[in-house]
């Protein structure tokens, strides 16, 4: 196989997951940012055991 | 000494970068990601064939390191993103970009089974609707068919590669794979039908009729590709497995038939394994590779 198609096997995944990061990153800089007030609290699951969820209370 | 000095101070670089993992900055994690795959691309294009004359086996661990990496960089920036899909979405992308290094560089059965592993796993997850893991698409028979069928052409394309490239060892692998396939596809189809689990409609019927012309057609790519006694056996069992899924498929309320078929199909293998171990034993090692690359490339 050419040098060429050989470059161009090797160069695929370089520029695909650089792109793959790339949109990421721009998507994740997209819309709006929102202030969510939660609160923790102990579900006491018998099963899972005793751990911190939180839930919503509001915007602020 | 020098093997478990540099395993020591590979799993204390582990160690240091698992335990502050959340102290180092996203950016750079990823950064140090992308860079350790660019290394690894740079160092196959650069050095491959002198990895390959002093280990075949090291330019095959090298493609299967570098292969993980990248699977797990859809894994690392959706940790980061917080993003999620179903999971034949990132090992599609995976096979398209990593496919080709594969195919181009591997040597062996540890890139070949990794390449069809991953390509089979999410044909079905695509094909099963929610996926394996839940995906969230509605079920389409023609969809299921078609996906779960593609991992048997890589047979036919192995085959016809076999004969035009010097890593015989690798498509041998790969087309042993993509035959495994089939002929676990149609076994665990006799087993389905003996515990009478198929559904007796028109589109359990379309799903066996289409796996059958799929079977032929590829059967019929590998006798043009390759018309060897092997390459004749390989079609005869493809054949084969696509008539035993439709066969089992028109037998499911009986178990005596389902276990005929199943043993039909089996006796049919042995048979053809016989007739290709009289012919010739297939190369298995890519160390014999290596030999006659070196040769090509010096003629």
């Amino acid at each position: 196989m050419n040098r060429l198609a050989r470059l161009a096997v090797l160069a695929l995944p370089f520029a695909g997951l650089g792109a793959l990061w790339s949109q990421s990153d721009y998507d994740s800089r997209q819309g709006a940012f929102w202030d969510v007030a939660v609160r923790g609290y102990d579900p006491r699951d018998l099963l899972r055991g005793h751990y911190v969820d939180s839930c919503t209370i509001g915007t602020v | 000494m020098v093997g478990i000095g540099a395993l020591t101070i590979g799993l204390g670089l582990i160690s240091v970068v698992t335990a502050n993992w959340e102290d180092i900055p996203a950016q750079i994690r990823l950064a140090i990601h992308l860079l350790l795959i660019t290394a690894g691309l740079a160092a196959v294009l650069l050095r491959e064939r002198e990895f390959a004359q002093a280990s075949p086996w090291s330019v095959e661990a090298f493609v299967f390191v570098l292969a993980i990496l990248g699977l797990t960089f859809f894994g690392h920036l959706g940790q980061v993103y917080q993003t999620t899909s179903p999971l034949w979405q990132p090992i599609g992308v995976w096979v398209l970009l990593f496919g080709p290094l594969i195919l181009v560089f591997g040597r062996s059965w540890l890139t070949a089974a990794l390449l069809f592993g991953f390509f089979a796993y999410g044909c079905w997850d695509f094909a099963l609707g929610d996926g394996l893991f839940g995906g969230g698409r509605d079920f389409k028979w023609t969809e299921y068919v078609v996906a779960t069928s593609l991992p048997a052409l890589f047979i036919p394309f192995a085959a016809w590669m076999r004969g035009r490239s010097a890593r015989v060892s690798f498509w041998v692998r790969l087309e042993q794979a993509g035959l495994s396939y089939a002929v676990a596809g149609a076994s665990v189809a006799c087993v389905i039908a003996s515990i009478d689990e198929f559904d007796g409609d028109e589109i359990g019927f379309s799903v066996h009729f289409t796996r059958l012309c799929i079977g032929a057609f590829a059967a019929v790519l590998v006798l043009v590709a390759r018309p060897t006694v092997s390459g004749r056996m390989t079609a005869a069992i493809l054949g084969a497995t696509g008539a035993a899924m439709l066969f089992a498929f028109g037998v499911s309320d009986s178990e005596v038939m389902a276990g005929s078929v199943f043993m039909a199909l089996w006796s049919g293998i042995a048979w053809a394994a016989v007739r290709v171990s009289r012919e010739f034993a297939p190369p298995s090692d890519p160390a014999s590779d290596a030999k006659s690359e070196s040769a090509e490339h010096a003629a």
